[in-house]
């Protein structure tokens, strides 16, 4: 599904990801992580086709997403931004429904076959008593779903997520990713309703939510991928303690992997 | 953007601008009674003469100075107040103006260095102000947007501030000039206030085909604003070629803007508030709010610059000295009466 080949990306003079190579299956969910700084967004926006490449080729569906127009990347790829820049005045049903945008004219005319899909996403979203809101007034955790549900709208094969756990409290954390997994991962009667797994790919910061709910875990630092597996393999003492400069310990307890600082930080007191 | 309700809008701001077309060609110097109008107007159109009008003052007065007047002034508000919607939509600022991007002081400067020209006051003479002002404007935002430009992209803030810089330049040159020429100094400062409506059917056919360009094509590029609400990058990745949308929407801005600056002198106010009332009333779905503001504009120049030709009769007040005069207390009233936190 996604074809990542020896790619490097960067802002004026200052490359930041090199030489990055990644395949990922369809239905699967990657979690990207590193320290700050290591080219997660800068990944995320190159593989949207936002940052142009310096090297190396992007391949979703089969097609190089560089030699292709935005309105048809916005068919295979959908993007759920880290920096939620909205219009404060449209009501959320109005957000989902400029996830339509890649299949309409410049006049924007919905058909019903576009409603339909924007109705669905809503629903998936658990969106649709709030539709009419205006997303001022919607909580963060909702205002994330709003942005998955107009990424859902898009109806594209690939959705990549900036962080999206950010800003939010541990319930809608989890909430949010149950969601991310269950897309990728349809069940059997979504599945015969036609329903196409997602490949997703998140950036995250969170390492203990994403041994449960990722299936291919990308380590980046210094903007070259460390390490690429399960998250079994990735999530590994060793390797994370020399990505993130800081003695780590992964601890399996009770079919939990938890990973916390070795040492327990002094008290300040 | 949260209103269902779209044909009540349209409705109301119609029936406000026929109002204020039909009060616009009833009142001046003269006053024709409503009644009157209808049987001077229909009779002409019926090519028999009436005993309403019988030395057919009226129908000269409507014929060759209300109704074109009447036609200058809706399409130079609708032209104001739809690039002003359009710009706020654009710079996602609620500050933006058709004089944003150095339009009104390209226009000045062109129309003053006609002016100093002195041309002669036969037809051709007499549009060359005009003409002179929407050059100045055209080619002071094209040197803006040239020198705001990186690479293939105009950054926003690059523009704006682009804009302000070649504007007090431009200025800043009408200035200097005006100080040099004493006879012609009261006409370019009507000029600049806004108090320059040209009247006659002559200047409305030349303003005609740029407004119905600039018009139908700022109606149409709604969709587009709407989406690059969310910022040009989620625009780009939601499928728009944002590049392309933003110079459509600033030549169509410009061609609208210029166009009524160069018949009608700068007035401002109008783009700046219309799309913010429209806003407070009826959301900010730009498919609906350029259309509107469009509407609201036009009624809002025909009654203002009714003030200005009855306030003080014989006499004219520059309509663009009205407009804010009356507009921003208007303003002021419909942002405290609709308590609104987040209508932007």
């Amino acid at each position: 599904m996604l074809e990542v080949n020896t790619i490097s990306a960067g802002y004026n003079h200052k490359p930041i990801l090199e030489n990055i190579s990644l395949q990922l299956a369809e239905g699967s969910v990657l979690a990207l992580i590193g320290p700050n700084g290591s080219g997660k967004t800068t990944f995320i926006r190159a593989i949207s086709g936002v940052l142009p490449l310096r090297a190396g080729s992007v391949k979703v569906a089969g097609q190089d997403i560089n030699s292709i127009s935005p309105q048809q990347r916005a068919r295979i790829i959908a993007v759920v931004p880290q920096a939620r820049s909205f219009p404060a005045a449209f009501s959320a049903e109005e957000v989902v429904a400029l996830g339509r945008t890649p299949y309409l004219n410049w006049l924007g005319k919905v058909i019903v076959n576009d409603m339909v899909i924007i109705e669905d996403a809503l629903e998936k979203m658990d969106l649709l008593a709030l539709r009419s809101r205006a997303v001022s007034e919607l909580s963060g955790g909702e205002q994330q779903r709003l942005f998955l549900a107009r990424a859902l709208a898009q109806g594209s094969p690939l959705l990549l997520m900036d962080e999206p756990t950010t800003h939010l409290d541990l319930q809608y954390q989890v909430s949010l990713m149950q969601r991310i997994h269950q897309l990728a991962h349809p069940s059997k009667e979504e599945l015969k309703n036609g329903m196409q797994p997602k490949t997703v790919v998140i950036a995250i910061h969170d390492l203990n939510l994403i041994s449960r709910y990722a299936d291919r875990v990308g380590l980046l630092v210094g903007g070259r991928l460390a390490a690429l597996g399960k998250p079994e393999e990735v999530i590994n003492a060793d390797l994370l303690s020399s990505a993130y400069n800081l003695p780590l310990e992964v601890i399996h307890e009770r079919g939990f992997t938890l990973v916390m600082p070795s040492h327990p930080p002094e008290r300040i007191n | 953007m949260r209103k269902k309700n779209t044909f009540s809008p349209f409705l109301i701001l119609t029936l406000i601008l026929i109002t204020s077309a039909l009060l616009s060609i009833a009142v001046g110097s003269v006053f024709i009674p409503l009644p009157t109008l209808w049987e001077v107007v229909t009779s002409a159109l019926r090519g028999t003469a009436t005993a309403l009008d019988a030395d057919g003052v009226y129908l000269k007065i409507l014929g060759d100075l209300r109704l074109p007047r009447m036609l200058m002034l809706t399409l130079v508000g609708a032209a104001l107040a739809g690039s002003g919607g359009a710009y706020q939509g654009l710079f996602r600022n609620p500050l933006a103006d058709p004089f944003l991007i150095g339009v009104s002081s390209g226009a000045g400067l062109g129309a003053v260095l006609a002016m100093l020209a002195r041309s002669p006051h036969t037809q051709s003479g007499l549009l060359s102000v005009p003409l002179a002002a929407f050059c100045g404007a055209m080619l002071t935002v094209l040197i803006v947007t040239l020198l705001a430009r990186v690479g293939r992209t105009v950054p926003t803030t690059n523009l704006i501030l682009a804009g302000v810089a070649v504007s007090s330049f431009a200025s800043a040159v009408t200035s200097a000039l005006m100080i040099h020429s004493t006879g012609e100094l009261r006409r370019a400062l009507v000029w600049l206030m806004g108090g320059a409506i040209m009247t006659g059917w002559s200047p409305v056919l030349a303003v005609l085909p740029f407004m119905l360009i600039a018009l139908t094509g700022l109606v149409l590029i709604g969709h587009p604003l709407n989406v690059l609400q969310f910022g040009e990058e989620q625009a780009l990745q939601l499928g728009i070629r944002v590049q392309r949308a933003r110079w459509v929407t600033i030549a169509l801005a410009t061609l609208a803007t210029a166009a009524a600056v160069a018949f009608a002198g700068i007035i401002g106010f109008v783009g700046l508030v219309v799309p913010h009332i429209i806003r407070l009333l009826w959301g900010s779905d730009y498919r609906r709010l350029i259309p509107l503001s469009m509407l609201g504009g036009a009624s809002l120049l025909l009654l203002t610059d009714m003030a200005a030709r009855s306030l003080i009769a014989p006499q004219e007040i520059p309509v663009g000295i009205i407009t804010a005069l009356l507009g921003a207390p208007f303003f002021l009233w419909v942002l405290k009466l609709s308590k609104a936190q987040n209508y932007w």
